[in-house]
This record gives C-alpha cells, sequence and structure tokens, in this order.
C-alpha cells in the first residue's frame, strides 16, 4: 500500500535523525503489505483460516486486508491475480482454494479482524479481536456466518 | 429519511410454516430447541407495502439491539489490555496494549455492516471511491509502526498454555515467577470474567441475511436491480456480485461509473427497502422465538462492558 511504504520511510528516517533505538526486533520494516501470505504464528501477525472446525486441517495465514480471497493482491500478472490456497501441508483441505472454504479463524495478530461474508467487504462480518484477547468473541474459534462463506477479511491496524 | 412502519404480515401465517411451535410457551424448560429448530425460516415470506428506503439510509436492524458494538469490544480490550500490562510488569515485561481512539471506544458499529451490507450505498462515496473502501470511515486504517515481535520468554507470559505452541505447562516459571494459568492473557480474562456468549445475536444476523436472498420477493427486486444496472451498461446480477469484481489499489473510471449506477438503480427500484423489510421480519421472527437466550447474552455481556469501562476509568 502506498502509504505505508511513506509512512515506513517516514520512520526509518526519524529513527535515523533521532538516534532512538526501538526496543525489540525491528521496527516498521516487519509489517508486510496487504494480502501477503505470512508464516502462521504471532511472528507473521496474520490472520490464520483453516479448512476445519476447531483450527484443525490444513491452514493459511494472509496479512492485512483481502478485497476478494480469489484474487491474491500480492501475485498478480497479465492474467489476473492468483487465488489464495490452503497450505500444502498434509493436512485435511490442502491446496483447496481459501474463498466459500474456511470453518475456522485464529487471530495471531494484535489487531482485531474481520471475516466478511461477501467480497469487497460486503454483507455481515465475523470479527476477532487480537491475540490473546477476548470480548464478544475469542481471538480464535469457528467461524459462524461466514462458515464455508468467507470472502473478505480486514485488519484494522487502529485497534 | 423518513421511515413509517409497513404493513406486517400476518404472523399466524407466518408461524404456519415454521418448524418450532408458534406461540407455545418454553417447552419443559429441560430440552432446548436444536439450532436448527431455533434459526428456521419460512422462504415464503412476503412482505406488504414495504417501506421505500433511500440505500444511503438504512434503518437500523432489528438485530443491532443485541449485536455487541464495536465499541464494546474495543472497551473490553482496552480493560483487558491495561490489567495484562499490570501482570506482564510484574514478570519485568513493558507491555504495550492496544489503545483504541475515543471514536473506535464510542462507535456503535455492528456486524450488521449496515453500511455494506447490500453493497455500496452512498452515491458520494461511490463517485470518489467505486467500490473501494473510503479512506476515512469504516475503521479509516491508519498504517501502524511495525509492532516488535515479543521474545519467546514474553510471549510465554503473555498467553501461557492457551496458545499451545509456546509449550507452557502448569507451574513453569520465568523471572522465577509462576506463569498464571493462560498466562496474562488468562489472567486478564479472569479479572474481568469474561465468559463464552452463545451468540445468538450473530446466527439470527446471518441467519436472516442468508435466507433473505432466497426469498422471492427480495430476489424479484434484486432482479430489478440487475435489469437497472443493464439498463446503464454495467453487468451484475447483485450489488454483491458487484464487488466480486473490484479489482487494483483505486477505482477505475469504470468502476466509478458502475458504483454510481448500483447506488442509483438502489435507489429506483427500492431494493433496499425491499430487502430490509424482509429481513427485518425474518429477524423479529427469531428474536421472539429466541428471546431468553439472546436476553441472556445480553445481560452478561451489558456487564462485562461495565466492568470494563470502570476498569478503565481506574487508570
Amino acid at each position: 500500500m502506498k502509504s505505508l511504504r511513506s509512512l515506513k520511510s517516514l520512520l526509518i528516517a526519524a529513527v535515523a535523525a533521532c538516534g532512538f533505538v526501538l526496543t525489540g526486533a525491528m521496527p516498521a520494516s516487519a509489517l508486510p503489505p496487504d494480502g501477503t501470505q505470512v508464516t502462521c504464528g504471532t511472528a507473521g501477525q496474520g490472520l490464520g483460516l483453516y479448512y476445519n472446525s476447531n483450527n484443525a486441517g490444513s491452514k493459511r495465514c494472509i496479512f492485512g486486508d483481502v478485497h476478494n480471497y480469489d484474487a491474491n493482491p500480492t501475485n498478480c500478472s497479465s492474467q489476473g491475480c492468483a487465488r489464495y490456497a490452503f497450505e500444502l501441508d498434509g493436512r485435511n483441505g490442502q491446496g483447496t482454494y481459501l474463498k466459500n472454504n474456511a470453518a475456522s479463524a485464529y487471530n495471531y495478530s494484535a489487531y482485531v479482524v474481520r471475516i466478511y461474508y461477501n467480497s469487497g467487504w460486503g454483507g455481515t462480518w465475523d470479527s476477532f479481536p487480537g491475540y490473546g484477547y477476548q470480548g464478544s468473541a475469542k481471538w480464535y474459534g469457528n467461524l459462524n456466518g461466514t462458515y464455508n462463506n468467507n470472502a473478505s477479511q480486514r485488519m484494522l491496524y487502529e485497534t | 429519511m423518513k421511515y413509517s412502519k409497513f404493513t406486517r404480515v400476518s404472523s399466524a401465517l407466518v408461524c404456519a410454516v415454521l418448524l418450532a411451535g408458534c406461540g407455545a410457551s418454553d417447552d419443559d424448560g429441560g430440552n432446548p430447541r436444536s439450532e436448527e429448530e431455533a434459526l428456521a425460516v419460512s422462504d415464503g415470506l412476503t412482505v406488504a407495502d414495504p417501506a421505500v428506503v433511500a440505500a444511503s439510509d438504512i434503518p437500523v436492524f432489528p438485530i443491532e439491539k443485541y449485536l455487541p458494538k464495536v465499541g464494546e469490544d474495543a472497551r473490553i480490550a482496552a480493560a483487558s489490555g491495561e490489567l495484562i500490562r499490570e501482570c506482564m510488569a510484574g514478570f519485568g515485561f513493558t507491555y504495550e496494549p492496544p489503545a483504541p481512539s475515543q471514536e473506535t471506544l464510542d462507535s456503535g458499529e455492528n456486524g450488521a455492516n449496515r453500511a455494506r451490507r447490500y453493497g455500496v450505498s452512498s452515491a458520494a462515496s461511490a463517485a470518489v471511491n467505486g467500490f473501494h473502501l473510503p479512506k476515512d470511515g469504516l475503521g479509516g486504517q491508519q498504517p501502524p509502526p511495525g509492532i516488535p515481535p515479543m521474545s519467546e520468554a514474553e510471549n510465554k507470559v503473555f498467553i501461557g498454555d492457551q496458545d499451545p505452541a509456546t509449550g507452557v505447562a502448569p507451574g513453569d516459571k520465568v523471572a522465577g515467577k509462576e506463569i498464571p494459568p493462560g498466562g496474562c492473557s488468562g489472567e486478564a480474562q479472569r479479572r474481568l470474567k469474561i465468559e463464552p456468549r452463545q451468540r445468538m445475536a450473530e446466527k439470527i444476523n446471518n441467519v436472516s441475511f442468508a435466507r433473505s436472498q432466497e426469498n422471492a420477493q427480495v430476489k424479484k427486486a434484486l432482479q430489478e436491480w440487475s435489469a437497472c444496472m443493464g439498463r446503464a451498461g454495467h453487468t451484475y446480477k447483485t450489488p454483491l456480485d458487484a464487488l466480486d469484481r473490484l479489482t487494483g489499489e483505486t477505482p477505475s473510471p469504470a468502476e466509478l461509473s458502475a458504483a454510481k449506477a448500483d447506488v442509483k438503480c438502489k435507489d429506483s427500484v427500492n431494493l433496499v427497502g425491499v430487502w430490509f423489510a424482509v429481513e427485518s421480519e425474518i429477524q423479529e421472527t427469531l428474536i421472539a422465538r429466541n428471546e431468553e437466550v439472546l436476553a441472556q447474552d445480553g445481560t452478561s455481556f451489558d456487564a462485562l462492558v461495565r466492568r470494563a469501562s470502570e476498569e478503565i476509568a481506574k487508570s
């Protein structure tokens, strides 16, 4: 995303200018563009979708916003954009297209995430809080309205 | 928006075709309905004279009274975050919890997703964003600075055995101190007395949305919308189909044109009025049938939100 990259450069410049060392590992450069497939786990900060209920079966973890699970914006050619699919990890459902085939989710990111019934963030949504948090839902669990009806996602950076 | 009460279909007619007994009081009390029964919906539902509703003015759905609000969840998260911070500090870690803005803490948005439930709803927004999300509003994305990942020890204390990936076992210590069950995350849940909900409101929200699309009256309105779009030179079966076609980072002129036509056609055939009316009817039936479960969830969630607000006020 354009704005993300320019903010990143600004931050890196600011850090350099202040001679200030951020605690922890890598700073702003750690965050990937929307739609990037990441390693499942907290380091990846992705939203994990699972083929089966209760976080079983094959999975796929994606960072940020996706407007349509049939179009990975980080993997496009003149032919169009690739469809997300569950990892080839030997588990149930491996290799199946992600769209409308997920049964459960695990939020590895620090952000509130929403999974929508329709592409383009339309229809109803299922929401999950950040990793380690519980409110009206836990940070992981079976999909509700979007059970086998998952079409798009948002990762709400602000909170 | 002037929304007048529409004529309701006879509830007796609706009841006649439902699986669960209507008007029957809660049965023997010891036998909860199956979920299928609890959420059964008649396909033959028709609403006479649905009110005219502009796409940009969609009223509050009946189920929204029971749906958790974004602001409520944000308050619980903020309160949990403070408790986690305290707990982490006890192990020598400086944990920065999420800090939702006041706007988010006050947000009444919920999973009904009124702004985009039926696709784009605002002509003004369509003209600028097409089918893309507006840059402001809808949770206005401000890209965050990168979050430094937690060290292994810190993560163990944070989540404990709630995440099997940490390998934490009961009695494990960090910095000579025993990790609480579920880590500091678990500690916060206990202190706020957070419990799982039955989520009946979410189920009703989803069932009405899904089943309304099989409803003859809604399907007819969708056909009329599609025909209207066709006359404007755009081929889409439904406004949700149109969202499928969104491409690229910014909207093309064709997309802007289609999105504007979408809203215009919605208004010219009263798609939103019809769809909202049918969904409302479905929701009201399901709400009435599941009143007790909704009330249980509502009472305990409201109490949790209050506890969270009190906790926030302390810090």
